[in-house]
C-alpha cells in the first residue's frame, strides 16, 4: 500500500499529461480535476501515515541501495509536495479561465510534466533522479514560457533554457566527480561515506553553483526577470512559486545531508553573502521597475536572498539557533510560495483590467476593484513580513537565528531588505490609489480569477497562524547532525 | 604506443570544439560540430564505452548535426554570412574563455586525485545480473535497475517534441515543401531502407546481452524516417497532430503500463516479476524504440519551414 502511495505523486501527473497529449482538448478540465484531487488525497495520506510512523524510504523496482533509486517521505518532503498540490491546483484553477482555448491545449501537458518533476525532485534521494527531474522540470518551464509566443516571451525562454542547461551541465558535472569517488548516487549512502577531499570539494563547487545559477541566486540571476515577468499570468506564478524552489531545495538537501565539518562556516557565510546581496539588489531594482509585473519579478529575486540565508545561519555551532534558521527558511519558503503567486495572478487581474502594463495606467483601480487590490495587498502583507502573516513568522525565527549567534550582519540585512520591500509594494499601492482626470475605462476579469488570487494571498496569510502546525513536522531529530 | 593515440585524440578533440566554437561562418562551426561528436565516439571506444560511443555517433553526431543543418538553412541571409566584430572585442568572449579555462584547470585537480571509491557498485552490478532479466550490465542499469530515470527521460524527450509542437502553431510562413523526385535516390532508398530498419532493430535485439539498445536503435529509426521523408514521400501520417502525439507517448506509455502493474502485483514500481523481467524489458524497449525514432524525426519535420496544415494543401 505504501509502495503505491509513494510512486503516486510521481505516476498520476504522467499519468495526466499522456491523457492531455491524446484526448480532446473539452476533457481536459475535468481531468484536471480528478487527478488533481487524487494527489491531494494523496498527500493527505502520506501525510497521516509519516505523523503516525515517522520517515518512510522505498527503492524502486525492489531493488536495494546502491543499485536502484530510492523515494523517501520525510518532513520536508511533505511540506514541499503538500505546497506544490495546493499552488499549482489554484494555478491550473486561474489558468482554466485565464487562457485561451488553444493556449490552454498547450498548457495542460507542460503543467503536467512540471508537476511530475516537482514531485520527483521532493521524493528523489538520489543524485542522479534528482538531475532527470530538474531536466524534465527545466523543458516544462521553458515551454510554458515560450507559450507567451510574443518575440519577447520566445527570447525569454531562449535565455532561460541556456542558462538552466548550463545549470544542469554543472550539477550533472559535480555528480559524476561524487560518484567517481564514491561510488553511489543515493544520497542516505553518500551522507555516510562523505569526506572533504580535493576532488569532492570541486563536485559540490560545480554542483552548488548550478543549483544556484537554477535558483537564480544574485549575481547569476540575469535571466529569471524576463523569463518571470514576460510569460502568461499563471506561468509566472508557478515559476515563481515552484520551478525555483526546487533546485533550492536539492540545495537544502545537499547541506543537511553532508558533513561539511568546519568549513561549514565559510562555505556557508559566502553563499549568505550572495543571498544579503540579493535581498538590497533585488529589492531595490524592484522598487525601480515601471512594470507591475516586473516588480513582482524582482521582488522574487530578493526573497531568494532570504532562502539563502538559511546557509550561515544553519552551520552547526548551536543546535536550537540551527533549527530556528531551518524553520524559519522552511516557512520563508513556503508562504513565499503562497504570496508570490497569489501576487503574480492579482497583477495578472491588474493587467487584464488595464490592458497595460506600466505601473501609472493602475490610476483609480483600488476604486473599481477593491477585491483585486485586497489579494494583491494581503500577498504583499506576507512578502513584506508584517504580522500576521506566514512571512513574518519566517523572518522572525531566522531573526532569532541571528540574534543568537550573534550574526549582526543578517539581522541588518534582513530588516533592511523589509523596508525595501515595503517601499516597492506600497509605491504599487501608490498608484491604484491617484485619481485621473480622464475617464476610467476598464476591463472586467471574471470573478474566478480574482477569487483565485485572493485564496492564495489568505493562504499565505492564514499560514502565520498555523505555522506551528507546520514547524511541528519538522523536527530535527530526523536531519542529520555533525 | 598507446599514450600516442590518445594524446592525438585529445588534441585533435580540442582543435575541431576551437573551430567550431570560433569559427565566423556558420555552415563550417556546424560541420566542426558534427565532427566533434565523430571523434567524442571514436574515444568513447577508447575508453571501453561502446554503448556511448553508438549513443554520441547516431544522436550527438547524427540526428542533432542534423537539426543544426536544417536549422541554418532556415536562417535569413544576412545571419549566415561571417561576424563582421571581431571576437577579441566582445567581453562575453573573454568572460567565457576565463569561465572555461578556470573550469579545465579545476577538474583537472579534482581529476588527479587517487579515486578509489568507497562503496564498490561494480560488485552488485554483476551479482544481481541473472536477477535482473537481461545480460548486457548497461541494460540491466537502463531498463532495470534504475528504470525510473529511464522512465523520466523519455517523458523528457516527450516534453522536447511537444514543445516543438507548440512553437510551430503561431506561425504563418508559407514556403513549399522541399522534396527531391529524383529516380535514382529512389532506387538507393528501396536498398537503404530496409537496411536502416534491419540495423535499428538488431541493435534493439542485440541490446539484451552486447552493446546497443533503445536509444541506438531508435536514432537509426529516426534516420530511416528522415532519408524517407526527404526523398519526398510524404505520407499523411506526420501531418496530423494526433498521429504524432501518438507516435510520441506509445514508448512512454507502454513503459508506465508496465509500471503501474508492477506496483499493483509486486511491492514497488517497476519491480517485475522476475520470470517477466527479460520480456518486460524487452516490451518496454521495443516501444520506446519506436517513440524516440518518431520523436526525432518529428524535432526534423516540425523544425522545417512548413506548417502542419501547410503540408496538407501541398499533398492535395
Amino acid at each position: 500500500m505504501m509502495g503505491v502511495a509513494i510512486s503516486m505523486p510521481v505516476i498520476l501527473p504522467l499519468l495526466g499529461a499522456i491523457i492531455s497529449l491524446l484526448l480532446p482538448a473539452r476533457y481536459n478540465n475535468r481531468i484536471a480535476f480528478i487527478f488533481m484531487l487524487g494527489l491531494v488525497v494523496n498527500a493527505a495520506w502520506l501525510l497521516m501515515h509519516f505523523s503516525a510512523q515517522g520517515p518512510y524510504q522505498q527503492v524502486m523496482g525492489g531493488w536495494t541501495l546502491p543499485l536502484g533509486i530510492a523515494l523517501r517521505i520525510d518532513a520536508l518532503a511533505i511540506i514541499f509536495s503538500m505546497m506544490s498540490c495546493v499552488v499549482a491546483s489554484v494555478c491550473g484553477f486561474y489558468a482554466r479561465f485565464y487562457l485561451r482555448a488553444k493556449q490552454l491545449k498547450q498548457f495542460w501537458p507542460f503543467f503536467w510534466f512540471l508537476l511530475t518533476a516537482l514531485n520527483t525532485i521532493w521524493l528523489s534521494a538520489d543524485l542522479f533522479n534528482l538531475y532527470v527531474g530538474l531536466e524534465l522540470l527545466t523543458f516544462s518551464a521553458v515551454g510554458l514560457v515560450a507559450l507567451g509566443q510574443n518575440k519577447h516571451a520566445l527570447a525569454a525562454a531562449l535565455r532561460y533554457l541556456f542558462a538552466a542547461l548550463l545549470g544542469s551541465m554543472g550539477y550533472l558535472l559535480g555528480i559524476a566527480l561524487l560518484y567517481a569517488q564514491f561510488g553511489t548516487l543515493s544520497l542516505s549512502q553518500l551522507s555516510d561515506a562523505f569526506s572533504l577531499t580535493t576532488t569532492s570539494a570541486v563536485a559540490l563547487g560545480f554542483m552548488f553553483i548550478g543549483l544556484m545559477m537554477k535558483t537564480a541566486v544574485f549575481p547569476l540571476h540575469t535571466w529569471l526577470p524576463p523569463a518571470h515577468g514576460g510569460s502568461l499570468t499563471p506561468v509566472s506564478a508557478l515559476l515563481s512559486a515552484l520551478v525555483i524552489k526546487a533546485s533550492f531545495y536539492i540545495l537544502l538537501r545537499l547541506w543537511m545531508a553532508l558533513p561539511f565539518g568546519e568549513n561549514a562556516f565559510v562555505i556557508g557565510s559566502l553563499m549568505g553573502t550572495l543571498g544579503g546581496t540579493a535581498i538590497i539588489w533585488g529589492s531595490w531594482m524592484a522598487l525601480n521597475q515601471t512594470q507591475l509585473k516586473q516588480i513582482v519579478a524582482y521582488s522574487t529575486l530578493a526573497q531568494i536572498g532570504y532562502f539563502m540565508l538559511i546557509f550561515p545561519l544553519f552551520s552547526y555551532s548551536d543546535p536550537t539557533a540551527n533549527q530556528y534558521a531551518l524553520h524559519g527558511g522552511v516557512l520563508m519558503l513556503l508562504s513565499h510560495a503562497l504570496a508570490k503567486a497569489g501576487m503574480f495572478l492579482a497583477a495578472g487581474n491588474l493587467l487584464i483590467c488595464t490592458n497595460k502594463t506600466d505601473l501609472t495606467s493602475l490610476a483609480g483601480l483600488s476604486r473599481y476593484r477593491p477585491l483585486n487590490i485586497f489579494a494583491f495587498g494581503l500577498a504583499g502583507v506576507s512578502i513584506m513580513g508584517l504580522p500576521p502573516s506566514g512571512g513574518f513568522n519566517g523572518k522572525w525565527l531566522l531573526v532569532q537565528s541571528a540574534l543568537m549567534q550573534s550574526k549582526w550582519v543578517w539581522l541588518i540585512i534582513i530588516l533592511l531588505g523589509s523596508l525595501l520591500s515595503a517601499a516597492y509594494i506600497f509605491k504599487v499601492f501608490s498608484y491604484t490609489y491617484l485619481e485621473t482626470k480622464a475617464g476610467d475605462k476598464f476591463e472586467q476579469p471574471s470573478a474566478m480569477l480574482e477569487w483565485s488570487a485572493l485564496s492564495l494571498s489568505v493562504l499565505s496569510i492564514l499560514l502565520g497562524f498555523f505555522s506551528v502546525w507546520v514547524l511541528d513536522l519538522l523536527t530535527l531529530a530526523e536531519m542529520r547532525m555533525p | 604506443m598507446n599514450e600516442l593515440i590518445d594524446l592525438a585524440l585529445i588534441a585533435i578533440l580540442l582543435f575541431m570544439a576551437l573551430f567550431s566554437v570560433l569559427s565566423a561562418v556558420l555552415f563550417k562551426a556546424i560541420i566542426f560540430f558534427i565532427l566533434l561528436g565523430l571523434m567524442l565516439a571514436i574515444i568513447w571506444i577508447r575508453l571501453d564505452a561502446p554503448d556511448i560511443a553508438l549513443a554520441e555517433a547516431a544522436i550527438g553526431a547524427g540526428i542533432t548535426g542534423i537539426l543544426f543543418l536544417n536549422a541554418q538553412a532556415q536562417l535569413p541571409p544576412q545571419h549566415t554570412q561571417a561576424y563582421t566584430v571581431s571576437m577579441c572585442k566582445q567581453s562575453r568572449f573573454w568572460f567565457a574563455l576565463i569561465a572555461s579555462l578556470s573550469t579545465m584547470i579545476v577538474l583537472t585537480l579534482a581529476v588527479n586525485q587517487p579515486l578509489n571509491p568507497t562503496i564498490s557498485i561494480n560488485q552488485p552490478i554483476i551479482e544481481q545480473l541473472n536477477a535482473s532479466g537481461v545480460e548486457h550490465p548497461i541494460t540491466a542499469i537502463l531498463l532495470n535497475y534504475r528504470s525510473f530515470d529511464t522512465l523520466l527521460e523519455i517523458a523528457v524527450l516527450v516534453q522536447v517534441a511537444v514543445i516543438a509542437l507548440s512553437l510551430r502553431q503561431h506561425e504563418h510562413i508559407k514556403i513549399h515543401s522541399p522534396t527531391l523526385p529524383n529516380p535514382l535516390l529512389h532506387a538507393c532508398l528501396t536498398l537503404f531502407l530496409p537496411m536502416l530498419f534491419l540495423v535499428s532493430m538488431y541493435l534493439l535485439w542485440a541490446g539484451a546481452s552486447q552493446p546497443g539498445g533503445a536509444f541506438q536503435a531508435g536514432s537509426v529509426l529516426a534516420a530511416a524516417f528522415i532519408l524517407f521523408y526527404l526523398a519526398g514521400f510524404n505520407t499523411p501520417i506526420n501531418n496530423h497532430e494526433l498521429y504524432l502525439k501518438f507516435g510520441w507517448v506509445f514508448g512512454l506509455s507502454v513503459f508506465l503500463m508496465v509500471g503501474i502493474l508492477t506496483l499493483f502485483t509486486g511491492d514497488a514500481l517497476l519491480a517485475y516479476p522476475l520470470e517477466f523481467a527479460g520480456v518486460s524489458i524487452f516490451f518496454i524497449e521495443f516501444a520506446v524504440t519506436l517513440s524516440i525514432g518518431w520523436i526525432l524525426f518529428s524535432l526534423f519535420v516540425l523544425s522545417q519551414n512548413i506548417s502542419l496544415s501547410n503540408v496538407k494543401e501541398n499533398n492535395e
